[in-house]
């Protein structure tokens, strides 16, 4: 598989965030437009319907490191949830837990992410968990 | 559009999350959020309070100006129905409120299928009926309502199964309300017609169709299960649907390319008086409906089976000169020759006639040739064009039916109706595709959806797709 450096790669993910190319369920984009290294980043992540987390709106963070995307981007919830592959003390997604962040490819992006976590409050395990006071943060 | 001041207009996309994007032009520099969002409400369904913007990851802030957010030319703006701030919220959690928005829209469910039993019903005779002293005295009593809409066996049934009708029979003020609705039948009308003509604004714009569909699966098929024993499979109400329609299964391992049949084409005679009978019952002989629209229609007709079959007769005679020969009971008997224009001018009635009308074939051939009179000049009527500006004038709301939509959403997703959406249904099957490698979940759900579920036929449709 080609590399693709890593700006190329975020300036490509940015164009994507911006432009609203995706399923326009997650949105994401740079917290600081004038960011050059663009490791900052905004997400956000509208519940899913039919669970409990409908009609709510997730905002993340996300930091990508100098090896992205060889290394995955980690990943904050801004917006309380309660998830089990979310550190209920910090708001982090634990790597572990989440499967697009343990088995990491570098092809993966940041809306990737996004889709597996909203993936995540859909799952039937997790859609009826009781969720902390929308607009509460971490 | 208009701001011919500003020197900085940018157009940006916005894109709600279900139903088409829309493009709009504003500058940023002069607007804030709170404007946007209350500029928009013209071109989306979700009133401002309820509306979220989210861009690049975040969702904008009301008293933000745009120009914060750096959105620039050909960005897109994602437009999110939230929870309603907290203010409206309250708002709409005073009862008479919420249940006459209920009342409104299960009305006017049934009109974009064209076929409201008692849309059609003469608007007079309801009215006379409405404002005779004695029919008032007993609708301003809801407990009398209630205990006659219980003493009807099938109604009783009906609730007792679903609890969350009860609760709506068991409201004073959405009774109420109702009443209104039929004591007014110029501001019923007029809604309906409304959301007719929203619902075909709708279906023409690309992707409306979709969104048509899924009104109809999360509004239209819990309610109409809700008429129905233990009709909860939603394989079946599928293939109802697919039957009414006409559709044909699509081959084995084919995505089905063929246009989706519009089902608010008027029904020509390819389909038979039994099919078109047949619908009727589908969306209009429902009981619910008519208890949820005009429980005073119902209740001058206290057996709901006898309503609907005027109602299909009417609907066959006005539509084929074929004889419907799914109504031969009483009331074909009856069924008037003559045209229209000869019916006699319907006398206002009081309430024992009324009571006893049900039963007596004189009577119904009456209310049949005013049906029929009403029937003919109400479509001339629905077919002259609306103008857009005409909606806002009547509910200050730009559109109250969609502006509705979320307490519906919400009333019908509470209930244990069928109205899952398909991760949650096709949960297992998402699983054992997953486990053979299928990542792509949304495409997943497609294939399962265009399979109805069943696993080995969504594979096909997916490598099939994947190699195409």
């Amino acid at each position: 598989m080609t590399k693709v450096p890593r700006n190329f790669k975020l300036l490509e993910e940015l164009e994507k965030g911006e432009k609203g190319l995706g399923d326009g369920t997650c949105s994401y984009g740079l917290s600081n437009g004038e960011d050059i290294y663009m490791s900052d980043w905004n997400g956000t992540i509208i519940g899913p319907t039919g669970t409990i987390h409908e009609n709510r709106i997730y905002s993340l963070k996300l930091y990508c490191d100098d090896n992205y995307p060889n290394n995955p981007p980690t990943v904050h919830f801004i917006s309380r949830i309660n998830l089990p592959c979310v550190n209920q003390h910090t708001g982090k997604v634990e790597p572990s837990r989440l499967g697009c962040l343990s088995q990491w490819k570098s092809s993966n992006s940041l809306e990737d992410i996004l889709l597996d976590l909203r993936r995540e409050m859909a799952n039937p395990v997790n859609k009826k968990l009781p969720q902390p006071p929308e607009g509460s943060t971490f | 559009m208009e701001e011919s001041q500003s020197n900085r207009l940018i157009n940006v996309k916005f894109r709600p999350s279900s139903g088409e994007g829309f493009d709009y032009s504003f500058d940023p520099g002069q607007l804030t959020v709170r404007q946007l969002k209350e500029r928009l409400t013209s071109n989306t369904t979700i009133p401002a309070d309820s509306m979220r913007l989210v861009y690049s990851g975040r969702v904008l802030k009301d008293e933000d100006m745009l120009d914060l957010y750096g959105v620039k030319e050909g960005h897109t703006i994602h437009v999110v129905r939230g929870a309603a701030n907290r203010a409206s919220e309250q708002a709409a959690n005073v009862p008479p409120t919420s249940s006459g928005q209920r009342n409104t829209n299960s009305t006017t469910q049934n009109s974009p299928f064209g076929m409201n039993p008692f849309g059609n019903f003469d608007q007079d005779l309801m009215r006379s009926m409405m404002n005779s002293p004695m029919f008032r005295h007993i609708l301003s009593n809801p407990e009398i309502v209630r205990t006659m809409v219980m003493q009807n066996p099938t109604m009783r049934q009906m609730i007792e199964r679903n609890p969350e009708i009860g609760h709506i029979i068991n409201d004073p003020s959405f009774i109420r309300q109702t009443m209104d609705m039929a004591r007014n039948p110029e501001l019923m009308r007029e809604m309906m017609r409304n959301n007719d003509r929203a619902l075909a604004n709708l279906e023409t714009i690309p992707g409306g169709f979709n969104h048509l569909r899924r009104m109809y699966h999360t509004l239209q098929e819990p309610l109409e299960s809700a008429g129905r024993n233990n009709d909860q499979s939603s394989e079946a109400a599928n293939r109802r649907l697919a039957e009414m329609l006409n559709v044909e299964r699509p081959p084995q391992g084919r995505i089905n390319n063929t246009p989706l049949p519009n089902p608010w084409a008027p029904r020509n005679n390819t389909n038979s008086t039994a099919s078109l009978s047949n619908t009727t019952n589908l969306f209009g002989g429902i009981p619910s409906f008519g208890l949820m629209g005009f429980p005073s229609a119902q209740m001058s007709f206290p057996s709901p089976s006898s309503t609907s079959r005027i109602t299909n007769s009417t609907q066959g005679s006005s539509q084929s000169t074929t004889p419907n020969s799914q109504t031969n009971g009483a009331s074909n008997a009856t069924t008037p020759t003559n045209t229209p224009g000869n019916a006699p001018n319907f006398p206002n009635i009081n309430l024992p006639q009324n009571l006893s009308m049900s039963t007596d074939p004189e009577s119904i051939r009456r209310i049949q040739q005013v049906m029929q009179r009403y029937m003919t000049s109400s479509q001339f009527a629905s077919r002259q064009q609306m103008p857009q500006s005409y909606y806002p004038s009547l509910f200050g709301s730009p559109n109250p039916f969609f502006a509705n939509m979320p307490q519906l959403l919400g009333a019908s997703q509470t209930s244990t109706q069928p109205s899952e959406p398909p991760e949650s249904r096709f949960r297992v099957q998402l699983q054992r595709l997953e486990e053979m490698g299928f990542m792509d979940q949304a495409a997943n759900i497609r294939a399962l959806l265009a399979a109805g579920g069943d696993v080995n036929r969504a594979i096909e449709l997916l490598l099939g797709n994947t190699s195409s």
